[in-house]
């Protein structure tokens, strides 16, 4: 079988490889965890599969009884978004109380009271 | 001799925290049957809130960075644990509660006939405007459809506690939406509450310093993100 392959696909997959390379990095510099480096390149991987194949995602959309595999992608991607904005409220609203927290333990190691001054 | 801990939260009060605050102290000269401090928590105000604060016989905690009512009311009541106090009474540092109200929120917690007093400008309805009066019904509707809780002023600072209610309560929240949050704790557990009526005292500072009437609709969506979450 001969592949051919777009222009467009051979940059796509490159670009797809950079955050890859960047979630190693990051990884091997304790910035991330293994998992969150797992979970990143799997997701661009898949990205990589879909360039390279394209009807593989037609295979699982119609799996899933979905029209088209450009459909199923939008819907995966859009639940996944919405997964990590929900996930990013939840530790900022964490950070949130943490600050509160410490504010709370400075204020009241710091006690002042009338004119005394620490 | 009983001990009381009057928790004020204050930001950028510099303009009427100062008769409060004078108010308060003669409050305290003429009551007898108490041992009480007032704890003022500067949350972190930008003006001279925190220098007012200290040329009176008050204790003052600072706040470094502004953290919320939620927030500074919760450094209060961290404060009336840390240091063993029978009652504490919360209320607004801008004038807007009359400190005559102070000593019938104080019989009921003393006299042990409720856990929780808060202090109702609805039962009173002297001097509110109509527009709060209609966000307060509307608030505390929410309150009940949220946390199951019926009260008749769920925004009202003026609140009251006994030792056991303040070793239960914990506040999480920390903006404006506080006031329903302490709704959820008093039923979560089975404290008990009464209301009594109190005056409000509304000047255009306080009018224009207090919760306007469009962050009521940010309360609310705070409050469904919390019950929901």
């Amino acid at each position: 079988m001969e592949l051919q392959y777009f222009p467009i696909q051979i940059l796509l997959i490159i670009m797809m490889f950079w955050p890859i390379s960047r979630a190693y990095f990051h990884y091997k510099d304790g910035i991330i965890k293994l998992s969150g480096f797992l979970f990143w390149s799997c997701l661009w991987l898949m990205g990589v599969i879909t360039v390279f194949y394209p009807e593989f995602l037609t295979y699982l959309a119609q799996l899933f009884h979905i029209g088209r595999g450009a459909d199923l992608a939008v819907y995966v991607a859009l639940a996944l978004v919405f997964y990590l904005v929900f996930r990013l409220s939840v530790i900022i609203e964490n950070i949130r109380n943490d600050i509160t927290k410490l504010t709370r333990e400075i204020a009241l190691m710091n006690k002042n009271r009338h004119g005394e001054h620490k | 001799m009983k001990s009381l801990c009057i928790i004020l939260p204050a930001y950028n009060e510099a303009k009427a925290i100062g008769p409060v605050m004078q108010k308060l102290q003669n409050f305290v000269k003429k009551e007898n049957d108490l041992v009480i401090e007032i704890v003022v928590i500067d949350d972190g105000s930008t003006d001279q809130t925190f220098q007012i604060c200290q040329t009176f016989n008050v204790t003052v905690l600072h706040h470094i960075i502004n953290r919320g009512l939620g927030g500074a009311l919760a450094t209060g009541i961290e404060y009336a644990k840390m240091h063993n106090f029978d009652f504490a009474l919360t209320m607004d540092s801008d004038g807007q509660h009359d400190i005559n109200d102070l000593p019938k929120a104080i019989k009921l917690l003393i006299n042990n006939d409720a856990d929780v007093v808060i202090g109702s400008r609805m039962m009173g309805q002297k001097g509110m405007p109509k527009d709060r009066l209609i966000i307060n019904f509307i608030s505390n509707v929410f309150t009940y459809i949220l946390f199951g809780f019926w009260t008749t002023d769920s925004q009202s600072g003026f609140r009251g506690f006994n030792r056991k209610a303040l070793g239960f309560i914990n506040v999480k929240t920390q903006g404006m939406e506080v006031s329903s949050e302490l709704f959820t704790e008093i039923k979560k557990h089975n404290l008990k509450l009464l209301e009594v009526p109190i005056s409000v005292i509304y000047t255009e500072y306080s009018r224009n310093k207090g919760q306007s009437n469009l962050n009521s609709l940010n309360v609310v969506v705070k409050l469904l993100l919390r019950k929901f979450r």
